[in-house]
């Protein structure tokens, strides 16, 4: 797996867990303007990130992706997220 | 059980916005939350 692949990765792991947290926060502070306004932009940071991953190394879910995406076909069994992420690391 | 007993209460303040780890941090530390960090280390603390 490329540097850049696995760095995207990375930092889609770490996106993720950010607006995770921000979530569960929200679910006990629903009130919490400053909270939402980071969970909203963390998780469009998110979409955008998926997205780019996407467009260059294959699709990390399994729906919920654009239609220019499903254009190329169902390119999600040529390689899994996950694949070679052991051996090399 | 007696009438003097009486039930487990518990008592937990509410958690304000303050600050937050980096993304990056947060996910290594498994919170973003620099108050609720209280990682288990045997004789240490987490400042040492």
């Amino acid at each position: 797996m490329s540097r850049n692949r696995e760095a995207l990765l990375r930092e889609i792991q770490e996106i993720q867990f950010t607006t995770v947290e921000l979530q569960l926060f929200l679910d006990t502070h629903p009130e919490n303007r400053s909270a939402l306004a980071d969970y909203v932009e963390y998780s469009n940071k998110l979409h955008d990130l998926i997205l780019q991953y996407s467009k260059l190394y294959g699709p990390l879910i399994g729906f919920g992706i654009t239609s220019e995406e499903l254009d190329k076909g169902y390119r999600w069994i040529n390689s899994w997220p996950w694949e070679d992420l052991g051996g090399n690391r | 059980m007696s009438d003097q007993n009486r039930l487990a209460r518990a008592f937990v303040i509410i958690q304000q916005y303050n600050k937050r780890y980096s993304p990056e941090v947060g996910l290594s530390r498994g919170t973003i939350f620099p108050e609720l960090y209280m990682p288990y280390l045997k004789g240490r603390t987490k400042d040492e």
